[in-house]
């Protein structure tokens, strides 16, 4: 048999003892958070190095330090876990000593002076589970708290967070990406139908785009479209790997129908992000293969000074050079970021505008 | 004189001209001899053809324009469509191929400065080719040209080269295998894509 009064020093003492161990658990936690940015950072600096050379081939670099970064990302789950459980019990076991002691000396009957009294216990129950909110917060890298300092690895890929980068220039990341267009055709009732697809090397996403297609001599619009591009990469479903970035990736972007011969076929694809006032233009030229049309060679990619645009609330305003965008005016009301993809076929008896809905696929 | 591309694609055409050496001949190879008979030890090797081309090809590309190098490759690939057959597509591919190799190691010498037109153009001739091998219906030449020229564009990768021509490349060998019908060549093809620039 214990006094009670001594027994409520010993359970405080108890109870400190933890408090003390919890404090040396956010130290270590510090610690090992604290080397985990450090190299995240590099490796984010490696990577923004990279786009200074824009005229070799850097693609798979490029790939395996977005994967390498998802590795320093990740924590392990079965460590922290166990920190994790040990964070919870510890607190909640001295939330419980605390709450226990004071109902030792609680007696009633319950008065307005009693809940002066409870107070401090309030606080410290409030500040211990904010304590707690913050070790969670810290261990798993993936919240609003930490988001602005350590972008999550999908990030990476999304070109409009690049673009922040004041020293980052979007056109040499997106020359890593390699974006083509392929035009899969296919005979349907003595008329040819094009399938038109994006085809990016490394998935970058995040951007808004406006291709149109076009055949010289005589000048004939082909084919229109603009949207959002924008990825969702679930984990893998038979190995649980997280994705942040993928290859081979194909975009449709709609279909029309081709008539005439297909040579001189030009397409112009122009690339809008957050981050810019001027977009990035692809000049494409496209030869003819065995049931498909591609674009040869490596593409004609320049910043159009010419023309300038803002984003405002999501929508693209386009402010100085629009007679530049062939159609703009039919397409205006969707220059914004929803995440859509429209499609205009000009040469159909009735054009109007559609929905891209078909998905990406890795081919 | 000396760098007169007629002169040169002349001299290439007739070392070419000459007949390849036999597989079976007797000069013993170390290297793949099972045993070492005495008497074979003084023999010499015929004349290859492929070698002397090697080296004419060589010489330009040490101290030589690149239009050489070019009408070099270009004459050497153009011998081997002439020469390949269903008789003897593996052994004329495999030694054919790895002439353009050696040549392809030198060009990823630090010191030769045209390594981009180098593999620029090579990539080029290869989608000719393949091309021309899968019409024919030249499957194992097919497949010995994929895993060598793939194992070519896995370096140029790792040397920062530029490989979308060669990822075309695969990917109409794809397209026309798939075409003719064989199936398992297309999927090669395309595996061979896919690891392209795995590092």
């Amino acid at each position: 048999m214990i006094e009670t009064t001594l027994y409520a020093y010993i359970v405080l003492a108890i109870a400190g003892g933890l408090l003390t161990l919890l404090s040396s658990v956010g130290i270590f936690i510090s610690l090992i958070v604290q080397r985990r940015l450090d190299r995240l950072q590099e490796i984010l600096e490696e990577f923004i190095n990279l786009s200074y050379r824009s005229e070799i081939n850097l693609t798979g670099k490029m790939h395996s330090l977005i994967e390498k970064y998802q590795m320093n990302y990740i924590f392990p789950h079965k460590p922290r876990s166990l920190i994790l459980s040990y964070i919870d019990f510890n607190i909640f076991f001295i939330l419980f000593l605390w709450t226990i002691t004071f109902f030792m000396y609680c007696k009633p009957p319950l008065q307005l002076f009693l809940l002066l009294q409870l107070i401090p216990l309030i606080i410290g129950i409030y500040a211990s589970l904010f304590f707690r909110r913050l070790l969670r917060n810290t261990i798993n890298l993936e919240n609003p708290l930490l988001e602005t300092i350590v972008p999550s690895p999908a990030r990476l890929r999304s070109i409009s967070y690049l673009s922040h980068f004041i020293n980052l220039s979007v056109e040499s990341v997106l020359k890593q990406a390699r974006l083509s267009l392929n035009l899969s055709l296919r005979s349907k009732g003595g008329q040819t139908e094009a399938s038109v697809f994006l085809k990016e090397e490394l998935s970058y996403d995040d951007f808004f785009f406006y291709l149109v297609l076009q055949k010289e001599r005589p000048e004939k619009v082909l084919f229109l479209a603009c949207g959002e591009i924008r990825f969702h990469f679930p984990p893998d479903p038979i190995t649980k790997k997280p994705v942040p970035v993928c290859r081979n990736i194909n975009i449709p972007l709609g279909s029309f129908h081709l008539t005439g011969h297909t040579e001189n076929i030009s397409a112009k694809f122009l690339v809008f992000t957050r981050g810019e006032k001027h977009p990035v233009q692809y000049s494409y030229q496209l030869i003819q293969g065995r049931g498909f049309l591609a674009s040869a060679g490596n593409p004609d990619i320049v910043v159009n000074h010419q023309i300038v645009y803002q984003v405002q609330e999501k929508k693209i305003r386009i402010l100085e050079n629009k007679s530049s965008i062939p159609c703009f005016q039919e397409l205006s009301p969707h220059f914004n970021l929803q995440g859509e993809r429209y499609y205009l076929d000009p040469s159909s008896p009735s054009p109007i505008l559609r929905t891209c809905l078909d998905d990406f696929f890795i081919d | 004189m000396r760098y007169n591309s007629t002169l040169f694609v002349e001299e290439l055409q007739k070392i070419l001209s000459q007949p390849l050496s036999p597989e079976d001949h007797s000069y013993l190879d170390l290297s793949a001899a099972k045993e070492v008979s005495l008497d074979m030890l003084a023999d010499v090797p015929p004349a290859d053809p492929l070698t002397e081309a090697v080296g004419l090809i060589l010489d330009s590309m040490n101290h030589g324009p690149f239009e050489l190098t070019r009408l070099g490759i270009n004459e050497l690939l153009k011998s081997y469509l002439s020469r390949v057959s269903k008789e003897n597509e593996r052994s004329c591919t495999r030694s054919y191929l790895d002439c353009i190799y050696q040549l392809y190691l030198f060009a990823l010498l630090e010191r030769y400065p045209y390594t981009d037109l180098f593999w620029e153009y090579l990539s080029l001739c290869f989608d000719t080719v393949s091309r021309h091998l899968v019409e024919h219906k030249l499957l194992v030449s097919c497949q010995v040209f994929l895993s060598k020229v793939t194992l070519m564009g896995k370096w140029a990768a790792q040397k920062n080269l530029h490989t979308n021509l060669i990822q075309h490349f695969l990917h109409n060998m794809e397209i026309w295998a798939r075409e003719e019908g064989y199936l398992e060549l297309a999927d090669s093809a395309k595996n061979h894509r896919f690891n392209l620039e795995t590092v």
